[in-house]
């Protein structure tokens, strides 16, 4: 176990720049995910973390040591790849007991399946059998041990990268979308499951994928990547409510944020969609902007009563919840508002409903930058 | 309903007589030259369709095969001289294949250029200089000849180059963390992958070198030294078409080999023959 | 970082060693024999002479204007365009009747490969001795239907095609297997379609579904037949030495005759240089045309 430090690493391929100046300190025993779109430098983050790439300039220390000169095997870092990568010639034993074998016989010892022969070898394959039966029953593929990898499921041979992996007790595991190959609902199994296991290991686990569902439900952190930049990081609930940027707000949360384009004036008031609106946001500047809110955090009125006022044009029944999108003049996108079942039931399509928008929930973000602007008072609970 | 299953059993029936008639032509020449092989010559000679041996001949005609030529002479260099090329051209090209997938070195595209342009060069085009070296190093009639021009095979190279690409990255990756060094991870784990390729190559290319007959027509005058078709060859031209049950006898002996592993693998044979693909 | 750079450096040592034993064999069992083929076409040399002339294009002139070439072109020309639609027709047919035919698919499938698998040069003299004009089944039979004899390697009308049959036999079974690969990765879903769209019959599956799908397998099995046709060599070379009449007589024949009979060095090698460039005409069409597979030496 130990902590990773990644410090202003950049990588370009063939002169495109993948990873800028990007910078990460992976607690000890923490589970972090590296979460964006495809294509945004977190694979090859973790693929530098774990040497496989070499970074431009930068450097990666794990445990509090330096490892920039050192080959993939010697960085005692486990990875669980995408493809799950399992040796295809050697069986469900092989395969867990390569990694152990590599690390702990010799050249000699391994090379002529001498193994067997020698005393010393003969006691600690019989350590490893320990290990990997151990190990086995814990991810519940005891009874697949002489399987090949192609005789397995898709859902087996995951268990079983994730078993090559814990046998060696790394100093790290390096996921790399583990569970991309997976159909939706063995997906949600397997989450859980790599939760638990995190818990029970208490191992260090850095956690690469697209899917920010998968990163909310199981990490401790979140740090969200998009063009090779770290935009932010934080728990999982910071992230969500707090984003520090309209990108990783839009990013994160399904159904997806609402954003709508508007200007404050002179006087602190909001103008959205050619209409001024008297909400209390006392902003930090004037000009241009960018109002969200997420779909639990603004409600629908009499269109009377209201100051902007919609069409409902998709009713989508979740079950426990209903969404409700809204069209609005002047907006391209609909906006979405959850409503509970009871409140929702009368809706029609093509409703004429009005929107009401609390003050103290809207983000406000600069149009240009799209960087956070933090109300008086949103500054005041981050801090 | 009853009308279609009608006309679909008459179409059965029609693609089963058609397929059967192409099976007895395909098998003939076979059946034939077994049948022969067994009958005394006065039966050969005998005017009028007669389809089996009624007296046997058959311990005449094979013990001439073996009496009259070194048969079992020519099965042991079809053996050597087969085994020799298919061996030497998996030793050389398996790493050749392995640096051009794997490993960037200055000059690989060149070189692969040239297993290109050579995948296009038939044996008769170098046979001549290569015939001029021979006879000038004396090595005529002798193994080596009948081996040398065919232990680099371009194919083989081409084949397994594609199947060392095709071996996941993230395997070798793996690999590569789980502490395995570069030539582990060549001969411990991409290697073992190829196997079915190179057993699929060493039938397709022992097939092709047993059949041979262009190359120890030129290289070889001495009957010792010919591989089982120029034996065969050597066989018919010195009975001069006369002893048709003998000659029968050997077509049978030395295509014996190939057809019993044909039967006994038919997977792997029919994967190896069409690895061209 | 140097550390991993310098472990690159060696990589790509380690890659030229490894390829090594290959380059310098293919140069000097490939590169150098061709170019001194080439070379050798431009003299005038004969096994056995003292001395060695440059002749220029002589040997393509006398090429040019020699009959027994042009016969020997023509007849591996024609021997291809038998062969090449035989073979490639009747695999085709073949493939197609054998899909789904049950519990006697293996057997066909293993009498009709049989040919590939055997010793080809054997088979020739089985086929000869078949196609014998006195004691041959062939005729036997024809006797025995009260019909008159075929002579069918003596006869300079019939040799040809006596010779193109037995090619036909041989290649059949190998391009019926190829054909039924192809078969196999159509997808069934096709077919489907194809039913839902109102293809009711066999023939309206064949011709849009199948013929479609089977285009590329199509043109890579004629181009692998036809790069096989064009080497023809072992009935001319031992049944019949290309007679009657020069009949039989076919390229790689001529090559053998020139070069290791009369040992005609310089012409021999003309020979085979428009053999290479016959050959390697055919392989660039299939590259150029056939999406990248390659041919096999």
């Amino acid at each position: 176990m130990a902590s990773i430090t990644v410090s202003d690493i950049s990588k370009a391929f063939s002169g495109q720049p993948i990873l800028r100046d990007v910078s990460l300190d992976i607690r000890d025993g923490e589970f972090l995910s590296l979460v964006g779109p495809s294509g945004c430098g977190k694979s090859t983050l973790l693929r530098i973390i774990a040497g496989l790439e070499e970074q431009d300039h930068g450097s990666v220390e794990i445990g509090g040591r330096s490892v920039d000169a050192e080959r993939p095997g010697r960085r005692d870092v486990a990875m669980v790849f995408q493809s799950y990568a399992l040796y295809p010639h050697l069986s469900v034993y092989d395969n867990m007991a390569a990694p152990l074998r590599q690390r702990s016989l010799t050249q000699f010892q391994r090379g002529f399946g001498l193994a067997r022969l020698l005393p010393k070898a003969r006691r600690k394959e019989a350590e490893f059998r320990r290990e990997i039966e151990a190990t086995a029953t814990m991810l519940g593929i005891s009874g697949l041990l002489q399987r090949k990898p192609a005789q397995l499921s898709g859902g087996q041979r995951q268990r079983v990268a994730l078993g090559r992996a814990i046998v060696r007790h790394p100093k790290a595991f390096l996921m790399d979308e583990p569970l991309s190959n997976l159909d939706a609902k063995l997906r949600d199994t397997v989450r859980a499951e790599i939760s638990a296991l995190h818990r029970r290991l208490g191992a260090t686990f850095l956690y690469v994928t697209h899917d920010q569902a998968e990163a909310m439900t199981m990490s401790d952190r979140i740090a969200i990547i998009m063009e090779g930049q770290v935009l932010q990081i934080g728990a999982p609930s910071d992230v969500y409510h707090d984003p520090a940027d309209l990108r990783v707000a839009r990013f994160i949360g399904s159904p997806r944020i609402n954003v709508l384009a508007g200007e404050i004036d002179g006087s602190g008031r909001a103008v959205l969609l050619g209409r001024a609106f008297d909400l209390d946001i006392a902003p930090p500047a004037h000009g241009k902007v960018q109002l969200a809110f997420r779909p639990h955090d603004a409600g629908l009125c009499n269109a009377d009563t209201a100051q902007l006022v919609g069409t409902i044009s998709h009713i989508e029944n979740l079950g426990s919840d209903i969404l409700i999108h809204l069209a609005l003049p002047g907006s391209e996108e609909p906006v979405i508002i959850r409503e509970s079942h009871e409140t929702a039931i009368h809706r029609r399509l093509g409703d004429s409903v009005g929107l009401k928008l609390d003050s103290k929930k809207l983000l406000v973000f600069d149009e240009t930058t799209g960087k956070r602007l933090r109300t008086p008072a949103q500054t005041e609970t981050a801090s | 309903m009853r009308g279609r299953r009608l006309s679909s059993i008459i179409a059965s029936v029609t693609a089963h007589a058609v397929l059967m008639a192409g099976a007895v032509i395909m098998l003939t020449p076979f059946l034939w030259m077994e049948l022969t092989s067994l009958k005394p010559p006065q039966e050969i000679f005998r005017l009028g369709l007669h389809i089996l041996p009624r007296e046997w001949g058959g311990a005449e005609n094979y013990g001439r095969v073996f009496s009259d030529t070194p048969m079992l002479r020519f099965l042991l260099n079809g053996i050597v001289v087969c085994g020799a090329i298919v061996i030497l051209q998996i030793l050389i090209a398996v790493p050749a294949a392995y640096a051009l997938a794997k490993i960037p070195f200055r000059g690989r595209g060149l070189f692969f250029a040239l297993i290109l342009v050579s995948l296009l060069v038939p044996i008769q085009v170098p046979s001549l200089f290569l015939y001029l070296g021979f006879a000038r190093a004396g090595l005529l009639d002798s193994y080596a000849s009948l081996v040398l021009p065919f232990i680099i095979s371009a194919f083989a190279i081409f084949l397994l180059r594609q199947h060392f690409l095709q071996f996941p990255q993230e395997v070798v990756e793996a690999a590569r963390l789980d502490k395995f060094g570069e030539f582990e991870i060549a001969w411990r784990i991409v290697l073992p992958s190829a196997r079915p390729a190179i057993g699929a190559f060493a039938v397709f290319s022992m097939v092709a070198h047993w059949n041979d007959l262009y190359w120890p027509l030129v290289v070889v005058t001495d009957p010792e030294m010919a591989t089982p078709p120029l034996g065969v060859v050597f066989f018919r031209n010195q009975e001069s078409g006369s002893d048709f049950g003998a000659l029968m006898a050997a077509a049978t002996v030395i295509s014996a080999p190939l057809i019993i592993a044909f039967l006994a693998a038919q997977k792997t044979f029919v994967r190896g023959l069409t690895s061209i693909r | 970082m140097t550390a991993l750079s310098a472990q690159k450096r060696a990589e790509a040592r380690i890659g030229l060693v490894l390829a090594s034993p290959a380059i310098l064999l293919l140069v000097l069992l490939v590169v150098l024999p061709v170019l001194a083929t080439a070379g050798f076409s431009l003299t005038d040399y004969r096994l056995g002479t003292q001395t060695i002339g440059f002749a220029g294009l002589d040997n393509y002139g006398t090429l040019w204007n020699d009959p027994r070439f042009w016969q020997s072109v023509g007849n591996t020309a024609l021997y291809t365009l038998i062969v090449v639609p035989g073979s490639v027709g009747l695999g085709l047919g073949a493939a197609l009747l054998i899909e789904g035919r049950g519990w006697l698919r293996p057997f066909y499938r293993v009498a009709y490969f049989l040919p590939v698998a055997s010793t080809f040069i054997a088979m020739a003299i089985v086929w000869e001795f078949l196609m014998n004009p006195s004691v041959g089944l062939f005729n036997q039979i024809l006797f025995a239907l009260g019909l008159p004899g075929i002579n069918f390697f003596g006869n300079a009308q019939t040799a040809l095609f006596s010779m193109a049959a037995i090619g036909i036999w041989e290649l059949t079974g190998f391009n019926m297997v190829l054909f039924m690969a192809g078969l196999a990765a159509i997808p069934r879903d096709l077919y489907d379609a194809c039913a839902v769209d109102g293809g009711e019959s066999g023939w309206d599956r064949f011709r849009m579904v199948t013929w479609p799908m089977l285009g590329p397998t199509t043109f890579f099995v004629a181009i692998i037949t036809m790069i096989r046709a064009v080497r023809v060599f072992e009935v001319a070379a031992v049944i019949t030495q290309g007679r009657p009449e020069g009949a039989t007589e076919v390229l790689l024949y001529s090559i053998y005759v020139q070069a290791f009979q009369y040992f005609n060095i310089g012409y021999a090698a003309a020979l085979i240089v428009v053999f290479l460039v016959v050959t390697a005409l055919i392989a660039l069409v299939q590259a150029r045309f056939g999406g990248g597979r390659e041919a096999s030496r």
